[in-house]
């Protein structure tokens, strides 16, 4: 066999050969197939039609037929019909019958092999096919590890940059760290030159407080060298008797809890002497926040303490001064009232008798001297009072309106004795019925005004009250006081408000008055939640502008009867613009119609053009210079027109009695009374140049005096006479109440000092038994305090005692009317009077003659005569009564001949009294044997005065009979 | 070897025990090497070193962890990367292991550098072979051991294999009785 043949196969060997091999004829018929192609497709049976089976993908365009297959040179791709299995291979012509296909799947990768359905058997040893998807898979595994490794390489790429990052700000920190250690350093560098060379001692002790250096300022400050403090605590060797043992312990305890501490602390030197010691430890850290040491530096402040002691003492010596000071003063002012009783209560009196003109001059110069002198006092009395913090709030409901009418009244007079234009504009807005402290508010603005007043000698004094605002139940009213006087410089706007203090001390002594009162004012208005403020220039005016919350009284509170609408048409004609602006805004309150106009000509066009039906009143107010302005004739339709006028109190101006006038500065009540009046058609009645009329009576029948005094009972009993009041005198307490027992009193007028029993417990015991006979138809009695103690608290201990009612002595002639009488026009009084200068003496003459004038010169003959007899033995009694140790007994004894003393003018010796008298009731234990020499003295001498006083007057009185 | 193998015990090391468990055990067999190439070429020792520190560390014997490691190859890596030729392997385990001898050399085809082990079948029952297994490498029996029996899970055959002959000479020779 030759080796062509020996090559040829079988046809088993070839089909293991060429598993995936297929023949066919010319006819294009199948006629073999390989092994693996048998297996997979058992549907391709010989004979079979080659296009049935196959199908040509490689050459594209192939025409099946058997001629196309003769070129050996092609490479067919051929699909095995309805499979995926795709033959790659060749064709080559066995014989001239037959074709034979020679090559095996094509797959590029190893999964479709498997989708193929084929497994590793199908394909001949020989075939490199699933070697080669398996050298293409571990390429990609290859692919796959890069990939991976590339991922890994940015990882840490990432991570490297971030470690760079981290590294960088590792940098940066151990950069800041060593600065701050060289910071450090060289802070420690300066410490160690400081710590050495300071006065300072500096110590540095371990964590446990334990010395391991000290500086030479130690050395210098206590004596003691390091070797004789190393390893101690500095506490154990430098703190002795005087170390304050809390501030010792408290070091120790910041010692241990690690904390740094400054202390002031007695330290001794070596020798024994105590220092003041200012201690500043702090503790040293190392890296890890662990302390290893505590530097303390320590100053000696001896010195300094020594200082601040002497400067203490001096404060206290100089609060004790102030006290001393408000003492001093609180005890002048109401030594300054008691002889006011005779002065005030004596003039008065006066006043109400037969004088000519001179005299009647005379007197009311000392009248309105003696009233200016008890504003002075009253001023004091009330910054005394506004200091020491005892002022409290009296809260009331109360008339707005009424009391800017008030405010206007306190000061009329006066702007009309000089001619200043005199307004006070109250907001229509603004609700009339508040609820809160009248008496101050009214306070501050009589103030506020009075001192416009004072300094205005042309020109207008204006009070404008606006509302700010409202929220809740609260007004917020703006009150501005604005005048044209004097004014003063804008620098000054702050100082003007501090007591005892005019923007010009020569102002003080023409304008008078104590500068007290924008004091009080401002103070008033902080005690009230409002501010005050004041703006002004030299001579062009001043303006006070105080701003004060306000609750609006609540309909329970009000107890004002809701006003009645004025059926009236107003023209306010040819009035000063500030006059008209407030008559203006009452009516706007009032509700009624009006118009502000130049002429009568106006007026009559304002009534022409109102229709308001038959009852409505046409009323012209006009100012008194109109009076001769011309008259119009009425227009048709109008019947009738009501005139007002308005004029200024001793102005020129004639009023006939029916005309009806209304007073300058235009007051609301007198305005809406006025209007009322005029519509309900009463007579006119108002003649400003008489006194107001009142119709009087008697508020309490039965009255009773209880005072010790003779000379004050007297007193008392005369101006209850010309009163028209009757009345029982007693002598003290015990009296008044063996009297109440048969007999009942409306009112009790009683001193609050009298001998056995006082006032106050009289009136203890009175009220006690008003208690228990309750239900019956006792009535309530009213006892009204009248006392010589003006002090703080005096007020409040009376009405606590269960008075209803208290009357500062002197006594006033019209206080006593005002609290006995009621009046139709009960309107508040004017306590507050314009201050004018003072008086100088108030001596015994004056006394006198106001004495003999009110009792008649027997009386006070004989009075005087008994006081001459009664005083030496009452004083002997006080010489005996210092030595006993009950003090009570010297106290009556010195009140009582002090009240004799002021009511005869005897000052000096009712001051020493009153000395004793205060200084007992305080407890102090006072040298009395010097005071009473001094009293003894003091009475020698003015005894003297009033027996050659006397003997003139009566001499004098002799004469004239 | 190659690194293929070394990132197989990587595998089984790092899914089984975690991350830390493989650095310890590269550092314990002071292997410092970040990432395996699978087609590259490793020294024998590298792979020793890493299963001698694998018994230290996870405290196993080396039988043990060889055997897991067979296991981890067939049902894991090989299952992964050679597929498909895995499949085209055969479709029982009598089919596979008489396909046994031509995969190696094919595998070893593919890595030119390869010192594959070879193996030959012989004795070929219905249930049970002869496996002949010719290596240059010593100790790895129980890696052949892992091996059946990941083809045996692979199959869904419950396989014991056993040591039934050793063959002094070079290569080793061992035959294995493996019955399933």
């Amino acid at each position: 066999m030759g080796a062509r043949e020996a090559i040829s196969l079988g046809p088993e060997s070839f089909s293991e050969a060429f598993p995936f091999h297929f023949a066919f004829d010319e006819d294009l018929q199948i006629v073999a197939l390989g092994r693996a192609l048998k297996r997979k497709f058992p549907s391709i049976g010989l004979g079979r039609p080659f296009s049935d089976c196959f199908k040509i993908r490689r050459p594209t365009d192939f025409s099946v037929c058997s001629e196309s297959f003769s070129d050996k040179k092609t490479l067919y791709l051929i699909e095995v019909q309805q499979s995926t299995l795709v033959l790659r291979g060749q064709i080559i012509k066995h014989t001239e019958q037959c074709f034979l296909f020679l090559g095996s799947p094509w797959f590029s990768n190893t999964e479709d092999v498997i989708a193929a359905g084929l497994t590793m058997d199908d394909f001949a040893i020989h075939d490199p096919v699933i070697d080669l998807l398996q050298l293409l898979q571990s390429q990609r595994m290859a692919f796959q590890d890069i990939k991976q490794f590339t991922e890994r390489l940015k990882t840490q790429k990432e991570k490297l940059s971030q470690a760079n990052r981290d590294l960088e700000q590792q940098n940066k920190t151990l950069q800041q760290t060593e600065q701050r250690l060289r910071h450090q350093e060289s802070e420690a560098r300066k410490l160690a030159l400081v710590a050495a060379g300071t006065d300072n001692a500096v110590i540095i002790t371990d964590a446990n407080g334990l010395t391991e250096w000290v500086n030479a300022g130690f050395t210098k400050q206590t004596g003691y060298e390091l070797d004789d403090i190393i390893g101690r605590k500095p506490g154990h060797l430098l703190q002795g008797e005087e170390t304050d043992s809390k501030t010792a312990a408290f070091m120790g305890s910041q010692i241990a809890e690690g904390n740094s501490f400054h202390v002031e602390i007695v330290n001794y030197t070596k020798s024994g002497e105590p220092r003041w010691i200012e201690i500043e430890c702090q503790p040293v850290q190392d890296n890890q926040g662990g302390i290893t040491n505590f530097i303390a530096i320590e100053s000696d402040i001896t010195a300094r303490k020594n200082a601040e002691h002497s400067l203490r003492q001096a404060k206290q010596s100089a609060e004790e001064a102030n006290r001393l000071k408000s003492e001093f003063l609180a005890t002048v002012s109401h030594e300054i009232r008691t002889p006011m009783n005779g002065v005030l209560g004596m003039s008065e009196l006066l006043l109400d008798s037969k004088l000519d003109s001179k005299q009647l001059s005379l007197l009311q110069t000392i009248r309105s001297s003696a009233d200016s002198l008890l504003a002075v006092i009253n001023d004091v009395l009330d910054l005394s009072k506004i200091e020491s913090g005892k002022l409290e709030i009296h809260q009331e409901t109360f008339s707005l309106r009424s009391l800017i009418d008030n405010v206007l009244g306190s000061v009329c007079e006066r702007c009309s004795q000089k001619g200043v234009e005199l307004n006070g504009i109250v907001h229509h807005s603004i609700v009339d019925s508040l609820f809160g402290d009248r008496g101050k508010l009214q306070q501050i603005l009589i103030n506020l005004i009075g001192n416009a007043a004072k300094f205005t000698e042309r020109g207008e004094v204006r009070l404008e009250v606006y509302e700010l605002s409202r929220y809740n139940n609260t007004t917020n009213l703006e009150f501005t006081i604005i005048d044209s006087g004097i004014g003063f410089d804008s620098s000054e706007s702050e100082k003007i408000f501090e007591s005892f203090r005019q923007s010009d001390s020569g102002l003080a002594r023409k304008h008078g008055g104590t500068g007290l009162g924008l004091s009080i004012s401002k103070k008033l208005t902080e005690i009230l939640g409002g501010t005050i403020k004041a703006t002004g220039q030299l001579n062009r005016g001043a303006q006070f502008t105080c701003r004060i919350p306000m609750k609006l009284a609540t309909a329970e509170q009000n107890t004002e009867p809701p006003i009645e609408q004025i059926n009236a048409r107003v023209s306010i004609e040819g009035i000063h613009a500030s006059s008209s602006k407030a008559i203006s805004n009452h009516l706007t309150y009032l509700s009624i119609p009006h118009l502000i106009c130049e002429d009568e000509a106006a007026s009559l066009h304002f009534f022409k053009s109102s229709d308001d039906g038959p009852h409505l009143k046409r009323v012209i107010i006009r100012d008194e210079a109109q009076h001769e302005a011309k008259r119009f004739p009425l227009p048709s339709g109008v019947k009738e027109i009501e005139r007002i006028t308005l004029v200024s109190i001793g102005g020129k101006y004639h009023v006939s009695p029916e005309e009806r006038v209304l007073l300058k500065p235009l007051r609301f009540l007198s305005l809406k009374n006025s209007l009322q009046a005029t519509v309900e058609g009463l007579a006119a009645n108002t003649n400003p140049n008489s006194a107001s009329p009142q119709i009087v009576s008697p508020r309490y029948r039965r009255i009773l005096v209880a005072e010790d005094n003779p000379i004050n009972r007297q007193l008392i009993q005369e101006v209850l006479h010309r009163l028209n009041l009757g009345s029982t005198i007693v002598n003290n307490g015990n009296e008044v109440l063996e009297l109440m027992e048969n007999e009942a009193f409306d009112c009790i007028l009683m001193d609050c000092q009298m001998p056995e029993l006082d006032g106050l417990q009289t009136t203890r015991e009175i009220r006690k038994r008003e208690a228990q006979k309750e239900g019956s138809d006792t009535q309530r009695t009213t006892i009204i305090a009248m006392t010589a103690n003006a002090l703080v608290g005096d007020r409040e201990r009376c009405l606590n005692a269960g008075m209803d009612d208290y009357m500062a002595k002197p006594i006033r002639f019209a206080e006593v009317k005002s609290k006995l009488l009621v009046t139709e026009k009960d309107g508040p009084l004017s306590e507050s009077s314009s201050p004018l200068p003072t008086p100088k003496d108030s001596g015994i003459r004056s006394t006198l003659e106001i004495l003999i004038d009110q009792i008649g010169s027997e009386a006070v003959l004989e009075l005087t005569q008994d006081l001459l007899k009664d005083a030496p033995i009452r004083l002997e009694k006080i010489q005996k009564l210092q030595q006993s140790s009950d003090l009570e007994p010297l106290q009556l004894e010195a009140h009582s001949l002090k009240s004799v003393c002021q009511t005869y003018g005897l000052t000096e010796s009712a001051t020493l009294l009153q000395t004793i008298e205060t200084a007992i009731g305080e407890n102090q234990r006072t040298d009395f044997s010097d005071l009473i020499t001094r009293l003894v003295l003091a009475y020698g001498e003015e005894s003297a005065k009033l027996k050659k006083t006397l003997d003139q007057l009566q001499t004098t009185q002799e004469t004239a009979s | 070897m190659y690194g293929l193998v070394n990132k197989a015990i990587e595998g089984l090391v790092v899914e089984n025990y975690g991350e830390e468990a493989w650095e310890r055990i590269k550092k314990e067999a002071e292997v410092d090497v970040d990432l395996f190439v699978s087609n590259e070429s490793y020294d024998d020792s590298l792979t020793y070193n890493l299963v001698g520190a694998a018994c230290k560390i996870l405290d196993a014997p080396a039988e043990t962890v060889l055997e897991s490691f067979g296991k981890y190859w067939i049902t894991r890596v090989a299952t992964e990367s050679y597929g498909h030729m895995m499949d085209a392997g055969g479709s029982n385990l009598t089919e596979f292991m008489q396909n046994l001898p031509n995969f190696h050399t094919r595998v070893s085809m593919i890595f030119p550098n390869l010192r594959p082990p070879r193996f030959e079948v012989t004795d070929i029952e219905q249930k049970s072979i002869h496996l002949h297994y010719h290596s240059h490498r010593p100790g790895l029996q129980s890696f052949v051991v892992g091996l059946m029996k990941g083809l045996g899970e692979r199959f869904g055959d419950d396989v014991t294999v056993s040591l039934i002959e050793t063959r002094s000479s070079d290569p080793i020779h061992e035959i294995f009785k493996v019955s399933w």
